[in-house]
């Protein structure tokens, strides 16, 4: 695909592969030039980072609530939980109702609402692991010196929690990014669309492009293969969600 | 007598500030998207500023509380924020689901028309046809991956595990961009696969239709009829080949890292009692990875279900291979029958909850402690 991506035009109609080509940036060229390529990747960009942001920073907090305090008990964890196991599509109708009636279609800040609610439960479960492993102790020994609650959290529990914040932030960072369904259907424009839901726009009903389709497809997977790397340890737990540690 | 210490009340301000302007960011950044927005008032603005305005209460009852009633004041954004955005459309659409909605302007009011709806999904043959092909789709789609993971698992099990981040490239790929490439090489006229297979010296794979497969194309008609209902089609297999090209590593990551977590001596007993190779797989491997393959094929089966965008790539809403996602989006796209469509989504979301349930159960069987 990504040696697609630099094949000329005229090659893709034909019934031959070639796998030997004069390479050409033609297809870059097209998706920066004539097509909304950078207000997609705008879009893109806000939207992954806003909702990761947010959700760390909320998800986190009511992870270490869960994990120390017990709050709500196992109920409750395991609510948190079940609203990201719901396939999107179960729940794309009521949303592009209400998003509709509050006039949220088509609005970065309606997408950001929609990636954070799966990106939160997902955060949640995640730091409440994280946290649940690291000892009571040292809380309690940072506030016999003097620290209350939240600051121990804040300067003892985070800074160990660290690694495995940052690879949770990282996969938010992948599900919002290559989230498709909620993007295609709450979005209508490139005043909000996002990079995977504009994939569809070269798939005319016609022809397809395949020459900056291939273009736009690698620039989409490249940044998370990189990202890929940075969380390798964390990948069996991340994607059961805690269930397994490998 | 021991008093509190006096330098509890001395704060380390550089933490404590970090802490706010992180919270007067994140209050900051639904701020400007408003200024962006600003050209149109309406319920979408009341919203963003409802956001930042509960953002900054929350700053204060935090900064106000501090570890008072610390366990709630932590907890509530996020479960007020789940609770808004999983419970309230849950009510909206099982609410929708009694009336007759229509797509086309939804804010006009909406006349009650009882279980109208529910009726006439349950006696549309589609919905069973649709039903069926999902419930296959899982069934084949978890079985060809569980094994061929174990297969992979097994293979790979004395590999280091630097080489194993290959594995986690087809995972990483977006969905729609996985679909699109299986799409180009199931091409009919110059996809890679079938002229693959022609160097192989296979004739070209009728990929992307509805034709039977040729194992089943010697039967009379209505029986040839029966097997295009019940999904052995070749457009059912190349929905399904996407699927377990992707994540059968995964399912082979779990497994290996069960298989790394066994205890080494009771291979070696089994060895010194004289078991084969075979034996010790089938008597000690199998058993004892018996929790992890649960709740692997229990994560499948979940993630299974929300399968979308190989099918939409190649396929859109094409009605031969259409799942119970592909389904609802069709009330979406084409029908605009929300009302309907509701329905279907209240059907999904139980039955979907029944499987979250037994999840549940086999998760949670052995802790004790667990209270409901």
């Amino acid at each position: 695909m990504i040696l697609s991506s630099f094949k000329p035009s005229e090659l893709f109609g034909t019934k031959q592969i070639y796998f030997i080509f004069k390479p050409t940036l033609e297809n870059y060229k097209f998706i920066f030039h004539q097509y909304p390529f950078l207000s997609y990747l705008r879009n893109s960009l806000v939207v992954t980072f806003t909702s990761t942001f947010l959700s760390i920073v909320f998800g986190s907090l009511a992870g270490y609530s869960l994990a120390r305090f017990k709050t709500g008990g196992e109920p409750l964890a395991f609510w948190v939980l079940s609203t990201r196991m719901l396939p999107p599509a179960a729940v794309i109708i009521p949303f592009f109702m209400i998003y509709m009636r509050a006039g949220l279609i088509n609005t970065l800040f309606g997408l950001i609402i929609a990636y954070m609610v799966f990106n939160l439960s997902f955060v949640v479960w995640m730091t409440r692991s994280f946290f649940g492993e690291i000892p009571v102790e040292l809380e309690e020994a940072a506030m016999l010196d003097g620290c209350s609650r939240l600051g121990a959290f804040i300067r003892v529990v985070l800074p160990l929690a660290k690694n495995g914040i940052a690879a949770t932030a990282v996969f938010c960072v992948v599900f919002a990014w290559n989230e498709f369904l909620f993007a295609l259907v709450l979005t209508t424009s490139e005043a909000a669309q996002t990079l995977p839901a504009s994939v569809n726009r070269f798939i005319t009903k016609y022809e397809i492009h395949w020459g900056p389709l291939y273009a736009e497809s690698t620039l989409i997977i490249f940044p998370i293969l990189i990202a890929a790397l940075f969380m390798q340890r964390y990948l069996v737990r991340g994607l059961t969600l805690g269930a397994l540690k490998g | 007598m021991i008093g509190k210490p006096s330098f509890r009340l001395k704060k380390n301000l550089s933490t404590y500030n970090l802490f706010q302007v992180i919270f007067l960011i994140s209050a900051g950044l639904p701020v400007f998207l408003l200024i962006k927005g600003l050209r149109n008032v309406n319920f979408y603005s009341i919203l963003v500023w409802g956001f930042s305005l509960f953002l900054l209460l929350y700053l204060f009852v935090l900064t106000l509380f501090k570890d008072k009633y610390l366990a709630y004041t932590l907890i509530i954004p996020a479960v007020s924020i789940l609770f808004l955005v999983s419970i309230y459309p849950f009510v909206y659409s099982l609410r929708a689901s009694f009336f007759a909605v229509s797509g086309i302007n939804l804010r006009r009011t909406w006349p009650f028309i009882g279980l109208r709806n529910y009726i006439s999904l349950f006696s549309d043959s589609l919905f069973w046809t649709v039903l069926i092909r999902t419930t296959e789709y899982l069934a084949l789609a978890v079985t060809i991956e569980l094994f061929a993971g174990l297969a992979m698992a097994i293979l790979f099990s004395k590999v280091r595990r630097i080489f194993l981040s290959v594995f986690i490239i087809p995972m990483m790929i977006a969905p729609i961009v996985t679909g699109l490439l299986w799409k180009s090489m199931f091409n009919l006229e110059n996809g890679f696969i079938n002229k693959l297979l022609g160097y192989a010296g296979f004739s070209d794979v009728p990929w992307l239709t509805y034709k039977v497969l040729p194992i089943f194309s010697f039967l009379p008609q209505p029986y040839k009829h029966l097997a295009q209902n019940l999904n052995m089609t070749y457009g059912f297999f190349s929905i399904l080949i996407p699927d377990i090209w992707q994540w059968t590593p995964l399912v082979a990551l779990f497994l290996l890292a069960g298989i790394k977590s066994l205890p080494e001596k009771v291979f070696e007993s089994a060895q010194m009692d004289g078991a084969g190779a075979w034996q010790t797989f089938r008597y000690i491997t199998i058993p004892l990875l018996k929790p992890i393959i649960t709740v692997t094929i229990l994560i499948r089966m979940i993630d299974v279900l929300k399968v979308y965008e190989p099918i939409w790539a190649m396929f859109r809403t094409g009605i031969g291979v259409r799942t119970l996602n592909m389904q609802l989006t069709t009330y979406l796209f084409r029908t605009h029958d929300f009302g309907k469509g509701s329905a279907l989504s209240i059907v999904v979301l139980l039955l979907v909850s029944i499987i979250i349930t037994v999840f549940h159960r086999i998760l949670y069987r052995r802790k004790e402690t667990f209270h409901r």
